[in-house]
């Protein structure tokens, strides 16, 4: 078994795959508590799509992944944290919206293009295995960056989220913080999404940090598992998808997911 | 006493609707003022503004000896128990947070230990928030308020929905607090019983301006009739307010 493990991980495109999981999953995991604990679950389903529209307009226009990927979540982070106005359309409106233009614009702009990419519909279907070394690289620079930039200042982050009014009168300039995270969260979606696809994305952004919050009720705790189940779920997921040969992405997203029931049986017990 | 803010002529609210009008009134340093006034009067409005929240429409908001710092306590409501603290995390991120960026987490800080027994929740510092009764929260409020060593404590409707016990705890705590460690304190509040005794000066918000003074004036039956459109009785046994509405039998109709 392990001489399997060995071999299956001297092939470089598995390494990419596994880097890409582990540290973009395993940030994107992370950034998910922020997700679950602002109340903002739609918005992380909805920036994948926005994300994904990204991409297809940077395959028509010919342009490298990445600079879509970046772009269209920047994009999508901007639109929605500055949409849900008084007296417009509420904030939900305004995710749904974004959810679903953004998903049909990106086949449709994807059928339109001048420049058909056999690969084009990777980001799709998740197959994380076409990932390649500036991609796994990225990954690991975006998760580094947003590891430091939460070390540093994690009160900040923490007390901003949790009380923004409270957070203003004490001078904090919640903006800025928020923009921060939602900085983080664009391009840490952008790094995987580029790689293995929405699915994968989405399901890291919430499986681990569910599980994890249905557990635990000290923040400490709750980072270490969320992230050891991210990055977890993303080797445990690839392994499985190369041995039973099943897609990469869905299958590492299933990972991520799968400790959410146990967790919700742990915690009824726990009662 | 010196004087610690002061509004002059001005109009507080929105661009498109301004909700108290031609506002001129001030509050001394050390002063304990009860805001009190019908829904829809401009309590949350006044509140806002003072925070910094909301621009004023016209006129002028000064602090002479320049904006202290302000320890907010929200309505218990607004604070989120999925959020997994505990009470002692709760403060000490307050406190952290207002610090330039480090790499090491300090210790627990004193000033958290000591707020935690000034607010009464010591016993409760390793509970989480979700485990906390209405009152323990509102207590724990104050204490996040208190960490930052503020000059001016600010409430807004701290005993809404607060049992009969616990209310007069907590304002007996905010009596304390004003005594003996002489912090300006400023209580929006429906509760007018809780006042009696307690708060130096009254201002009640109404017909978009607001009337201020002497609490025993301003808690006067023939004041509050004209603010609440309603007869009202008002019975005095020490420091104790009684208030009795009448006129109500009909749905409200007088």
């Amino acid at each position: 078994m392990m001489a399997d493990l060995r071999e299956m991980y001297t092939f470089e495109f598995m390494r990419y795959a596994l880097t890409v999981g582990v540290f973009g999953g395993g940030m994107l995991a992370f950034l998910g508590i922020f997700v679950h604990l602002r109340r903002i679950v739609f918005l992380g389903a909805a920036l994948p799509q926005i994300t994904a529209l990204g991409i297809a307009l940077a395959i028509a226009l010919h342009l490298p992944l990445l600079v879509g990927a970046v772009l269209g979540g920047l994009v999508g982070i901007l639109l929605l944290s500055t949409s849900g106005k008084p007296g417009h359309l509420p904030t939900e409106g305004w995710v749904g919206l974004a959810y679903a233009s953004g998903g049909s614009l990106a086949i449709v702009v994807l059928a339109l293009s001048p420049h058909p990419d056999a690969g084009a519909l990777r980001f799709f279907t998740g197959d994380v295995l076409g990932t390649n070394r500036a991609e796994a690289l990225f990954a690991i620079a975006v998760a580094g960056f947003t590891a430091l930039i939460f070390r540093l200042c994690w009160s900040k982050f923490v007390v901003s989220s949790f009380d923004p009014v409270m957070s203003q009168t004490l001078g904090l300039k919640v903006r800025r913080w928020n923009a921060l995270l939602f900085l983080c969260l664009g391009f840490g979606l952008a790094a995987v999404m580029n790689s293995a696809g929405s699915m994968l994305a989405f399901g890291m952004l919430i499986g681990p940090p569910a599980a994890a919050l249905m557990c635990f009720r000290a923040f400490p705790k709750v980072v270490v598992t969320t992230v050891v189940l991210g990055a977890g779920a993303a080797f445990v997921g690839l392994t499985a998808s190369f041995l039973f040969d099943l897609p990469g992405g869905p299958t590492m997203a299933t990972a991520a997911l799968a400790p959410v029931l146990p967790a919700w049986i742990y915690r009824k017990i726990r009662k | 006493m010196s004087r610690l803010f002061h509004f002059d002529q001005a109009d507080l609210g929105y661009p498109s609707h301004r909700v108290l009008r031609d506002l001129s009134f001030g509050v001394d340093e050390r002063d304990f003022i009860g805001i009190v006034g019908p829904n829809g009067a401009g309590k949350s409005t006044l509140v806002k503004t003072m925070l910094g929240l909301l621009p004023l429409c016209a006129g002028c908001m000064e602090w002479p000896g320049g904006r202290p710092t302000i320890g907010y306590v929200p309505q218990r409501e607004q604070i989120d128990p999925i959020w997994p603290m505990r009470v002692r995390d709760m403060l000490q991120f307050t406190l952290t947070a207002l610090e330039p960026p480090h790499w090491r987490r300090r210790g627990e800080d004193e000033r958290v230990a000591e707020v935690m027994q000034t607010a009464e929740i010591d016993a409760l510092a390793d509970q989480t928030l979700d485990t906390l009764s209405g009152g323990e929260m509102q207590r724990l409020l104050l204490a996040r308020a208190l960490v930052v060593e503020p000059q001016v404590l600010l409430l807004d409707e701290p005993t809404a929905a607060m049992d009969l016990f616990a209310t007069e705890r907590f304002m007996n705590l905010i009596a304390r607090l004003h005594r003996d460690q002489q912090v300006t304190i400023m209580l929006v509040t429906h509760d007018l019983q809780s006042l009696a005794g307690r708060a130096t000066t009254v201002g009640i918000l109404s017909h978009g301006t607001l009337h201020h003074g002497p609490t025993a004036e301003m808690l006067s039956a023939e004041r509050l009739s004209e603010v609440y459109g309603h007869q009202v009785e008002v019975h005095r046994q020490n420091d104790q307010l009684f208030i009795a509405m009448q006129g109500l039998e009909n749905g409200g109709q007088r």
